[in-house]
């Protein structure tokens, strides 16, 4: 039994325009002490499903089917009580907006004491204690008078090392974290995600990591799903993820993020952008920029299955492509290119259309 | 300096602008520096065609260099060319019509639409303002802008906000192509997009380019992003040009141990990819109060030892990491914090402190270099007795690094590659030894 | 560091890459309500002056297609009344739009929650519903089927009970042509 499981989840939300079906038969699982990485553009529907988890997600938002279990137990039938209870205690999560965890009438300790006075019933001084060990473990320095400290007289930085301190301080099972570095600048963003990593492996968090950044994904994930128009696309360990894609969005995504050191002239890109989610395409909800599209994807919507068709059972590659149900007649066409040179490694999608 | 050469069509030279932040009496009695200087004395070069790139994180300045080129901010200091004429100089008429060479494209796709205004009006008002086509030929106009930019002429009665953050970024860049102009200055004109949006704005923008000879200042913190799009890269740190030279002379390899640091941190989107992260200390200093010396040498994996010592680079980085600290510190005991306890400063024992400190600031328990060993027990000892001012003064009159005494110079590697870090100082000398090479426009 | 464009789903543009969504009014995803129009509107308004004061109408840019080509519809809502009218609806489904008969062309049963929604007009409000029908009806979760040349009625519909009768209903009809040889 994983540590997560999220089966078949769909949320859907009731608006003017029509329903939006912002997570659609999601399923997948994380392992005790793994990081998952979710990934995908804008509207993908990703940070649905941490607040799915959380049981955060409010109208006109609606969790219509599927089942969440976490330790075996279903989330979604807890009492509110229960789910608080285990909210910001065994499952933690960090946002992308550090000013959404931190209240800024409450010193920055005085909050993250108050989680573990609440959470684990420790006293006073020994909430204190820990506290102080705590940020100095998330490398804020002089941990015992920033304490004391509002918010506002943290750094962007600082303040998010807080909320990922606050999020660790009941030693969460699964650390729930929503685009954690989006907002913050590169050197400090590598700070951050160095020390995620750390904290991961000393404390066996397992960790869900959303977040639209390849390069995020690649250096801290061991698996990761590809989510587009509220579906996932493509399931993978991380590194046949980069070096062996199997779903043309997820191709097309590689090969559109410029890298230092790439000679190419032009990025390639997905043409068009992602379907508004109230009217989402027929049959494959990529096919209208898929280049490999065909009459039969504006006809059939693809399942995740197997992509590396060698028949195992609950494979550890699967995409959403009718490639793999053998539906297409021309097929996918694209050459991932590795190239190394003396001390660099670029990964290169090429599209021969 | 900034070369001169008949293709430059933008000179920048001495450029400043200080905000005064005006904190009170009380600060001004103790002397605390009352400027915020988000741009300190910048030279820049804009060759007629190129695409060059201002790089930094933030707080670096580049947002407010941008605009004060273009004089939507007014300087301090310094001027700035637009082909031979100074327009820092000119008067408000003259600027007004200059304006139809230099434009501005913003970051935020929201923010800079007026909501009210319909795609039409928006792309159509540079053209009221500067009279250049009404009526039908307005109208012919606008709908060729859109449709040269990848929207539809049939768009023009449309409002902002039914538009995607995409195509509100290639409306705002219509906009900016409605006058014609000769430069466009782009402030962060990808960021706020999803990867595959902004590799197609990227894209439209090298067309447009190509297609009318456009010259681009194009400021990002995105290294990726400025490495695909520029011809030449500046790189700023606190309100400084750290080093500025050509993508690939800048980037590969890097050589500014600024630039190198910026470069390693990107996460690279290969998970085999083993690299050696550089992780910089500490934060960025305050644009109020900045370093003495080299701006970086607070946070410079790289900084220069003085000839006194033989210490590892390790090691001396970490002796003036904790120089800098006692000068800030309020206590012993957060120079040394541990995981099981507390640190109760009364029940260390002097080798308790001397291994906790030690450890905090990765040093071994003896330093390569005796004298310095010597220094570093004393300043500890001093630490021991609760003496952090004095501690500090010990480590600060034996342990100064030629980056903190003065700033460096723009010293040049190349023909236009400029390195603002002592380590090139010698290299300079011999550039300039060799004689002073005609600027040559490279592709 | 890239930072995203954090949009809501909404404002997305669909596959027409280069066609604005027309949408007129926002709409929160978490909206709420300080009052509620619908009991106010249900007390001081007659049934039958609600019913009275919308209209809706369906409208397609010509009456015959080829087959196997989109075809556009045009779904417009208008509020008479220079006062706000509101509605409870069956289930959080406001308004649903059908082609013979069928919700949305789809023949799969779908289950909304059971409980009321509120479709809100405000004074004098119309609102505009930019719709396309790829002549296909969905035939079980992740199959579609193609449409055979013929006629077919597009409907739309405020999802309160007899809503035809109510006056809340349009359709108007739509010819499929054959292709040519």
């Amino acid at each position: 039994m994983a540590l997560l499981e999220v089966e078949d989840l769909t949320v859907e939300f009731y608006t003017q325009e029509g329903v939006v079906t912002a997570a659609d038969g999601l399923s997948y699982r994380i392992e005790s002490g793994e990081t998952f990485g979710v990934v995908g553009e804008s509207g993908a529907g990703k940070s649905v499903t941490a607040l799915s988890l959380m049981r955060l997600i409010e109208s006109p938002g609606r969790i219509t089917s599927g089942e969440i279990r976490f330790k075996g137990q279903d989330i979604l039938g807890m009492t509110e009580q229960e789910v608080r209870s285990i909210r910001g205690n065994e499952i933690a999560m960090v946002f992308q907006d550090a000013q959404t965890a931190l209240n800024p009438v409450y010193s920055v300790g005085e909050q993250i004491a108050e989680a573990m006075r609440h959470h684990l019933g420790y006293d006073d001084r020994e909430a204190k204690e820990r506290t102080i060990q705590l940020l100095d473990t998330v490398n804020i320095p002089e941990a015992e008078s920033r304490y004391s400290d509002y918010p506002h007289e943290f750094s962007g930085g600082m303040q998010q090392r807080a909320v990922i301190a606050m999020a660790l301080s009941c030693d969460p099972d699964l650390l729930i974290c929503d685009e954690p570095t989006t907002a913050l600048d590169v050197t400090i963003e590598a700070q951050i995600l160095a020390e995620i990593e750390e904290l991961a492996e000393e404390f066996d968090t397992a960790v869900q990591l959303i977040t639209h950044d390849l390069g995020v994904i690649a250096e801290v994930c061991d698996r990761v799903m590809v989510m587009y128009a509220g579906k996932p696309v493509e399931k993978a360990p991380v590194e046949e993820l980069y070096y062996d894609p199997k779903h043309p969005y997820t191709v097309g995504l590689m090969s559109s993020i410029p890298r230092v050191g790439d000679d190419r002239d032009r990025l390639q890109t997905i043409p068009g952008t992602m379907p508004d989610l109230v009217e989402l395409p027929t049959g494959c909800s990529f096919h209208p920029r898929c280049p490999f599209a065909e009459e039969v994807c504006t006809r059939k919507q693809p399942s995740l299955i197997d992509a590396d068709r060698d028949g195992t059972l609950d494979a550890d590659h699967v995409a959403a492509c009718l490639e793999y149900t053998g539906d297409l007649t021309e097929g996918l066409d694209y050459e991932v290119v590795v190239e190394g040179s003396d001390e660099e490694r670029v990964v290169e999608e090429d599209q021969n259309v | 300096m900034s070369e001169r050469t008949e293709e430059s069509i933008l000179r920048v030279e001495g450029l400043k602008k200080y905000y005064d932040t005006s904190s009170g009496f009380i600060d001004s009695l103790l002397g605390r520096g009352r400027s915020v200087k988000a741009v300190d004395d910048v030279d820049l070069e804009l060759r007629e065609g190129e695409t060059l790139g201002v790089v930094g994180e933030s707080g670096c300045g580049k947002t407010t260099l941008g605009r004060s080129i273009l004089r939507l901010i007014k300087p301090t200091d310094g001027t700035v060319y637009y082909r031979d004429e100074e327009l820092t100089a000119v008067s408000n008429v003259r600027l007004r019509r200059l304006k139809k060479d230099l434009q501005y494209i913003f970051q935020d796709p929201f923010a800079s639409l007026n909501p009210r205004l319909t795609v039409g009006d928006i792309i159509g008002e540079p053209l009221d303002v500067h009279d250049l086509a009404d009526g039908e030929e307005r109208t012919e106009r606008i709908g060729e802008l859109l449709e040269t930019v990848g929207l539809n002429a049939s768009h023009t009665r449309r409002y902002p906000h039914e538009f995607s953050g995409g195509q509100r970024q290639r409306i705002g860049i219509a906009r900016a192509l409605a006058v014609d102009p000769e430069v466009i200055v782009c402030d962060e004109p990808v960021s706020a997009l999803d990867v595959s949006v902004q590799a197609q704005i990227l894209n439209l923008l090298e067309d447009l380019q190509d297609e009318f000879g456009l010259s681009y200042i194009f400021i990002a913190h995105d290294l990726s992003v400025v490495e695909h799009i520029s011809d030449r890269v500046a790189v700023m740190y606190l309100g400084e040009i750290a080093e500025v030279g050509t993508t690939e002379e800048v980037f590969s390899p890097p050589h500014h141990p600024y630039t190198e640091a910026l470069l390693s941190a990107i996460p690279e989107p290969d998970p085999l990819w083993e690299d050696e992260q550089i992780t910089l200390p500490g934060t960025v200093p305050s644009p109020i109060d900045p370093p003495s010396g080299c701006r970086f040498h607070t946070r410079c994996p790289r900084i220069i030892q003085p000839d006194d010592y033989e210490l590892t680079q390790a090691e001396w980085r970490s002796i003036v990491d904790l120089k800098l600290q006692t000068g800030d510190a309020e206590s012993v005991g957060s120079l040394a914090t541990t995981e099981e306890e507390s640190v109760e400063l009364s029940s260390l024992t002097r080798d308790r402190l001397d291994e906790l400190i030690r450890s905090e600031y990765s040093l071994p328990r003896r330093v390569s270099d005796e004298q310095a060993e010597e220094v570093l027990s004393s300043a500890i000892d001093r630490l021991h007795a609760g003496e952090i001012a004095d501690a500090n003064e010990r480590l600060d009159s034996a342990f100064v690094s030629p980056c903190e005494r003065r700033p460096p110079d723009q010293y040049r590697t190349g023909d236009a590659h400029r390195i603002a870090c002592f380590l090139y100082e010698e290299e300079n000398d011999e550039h300039d030894s060799a004689g002073r090479a005609d600027a040559v426009v490279e592709d | 560091m890239r930072r995203i464009y954090e949009s809501e789903a909404l404002t997305r543009d669909d596959e027409e890459q280069f066609t604005p969504s027309q949408r007129r009014s926002e709409t929160p995803l978490q909206a709420m309500r300080s009052v509620n129009a619908t009991a106010l509107s249900r007390r001081l308004l007659p049934g039958w002056l609600r019913r009275r004061a919308i209209s809706v109408d369906v409208s397609v840019p010509c009456e015959a297609f080829p087959l196997g080509a989109t075809v556009p519809f045009r779904v417009t809502m208008a509020n008479a009344m220079p006062f706000p009218v509101a509605f409870r609806t069956r289930s959080p489904i406001l308004w649903a739009w059908e082609v013979d008969g069928k919700t949305e062309a789809t023949r799969v049963p779908r289950d909304p929650p059971n409980e009321p929604g509120e479709f809100r007009f405000g004074r004098g409000e119309r609102k505009r519903f930019e719709k396309r029908w790829e002549q296909l009806f969905r035939v079980s979760e992740s199959e579609w089927e193609p449409v055979v040349p013929g006629e077919y009625t597009i409907g739309a519909r405020i999802n309160v009970d007899g809503a035809v009768k109510k006056g809340l209903y349009d359709e108007t009809t739509v010819q499929i042509l054959p292709e040519r040889e």
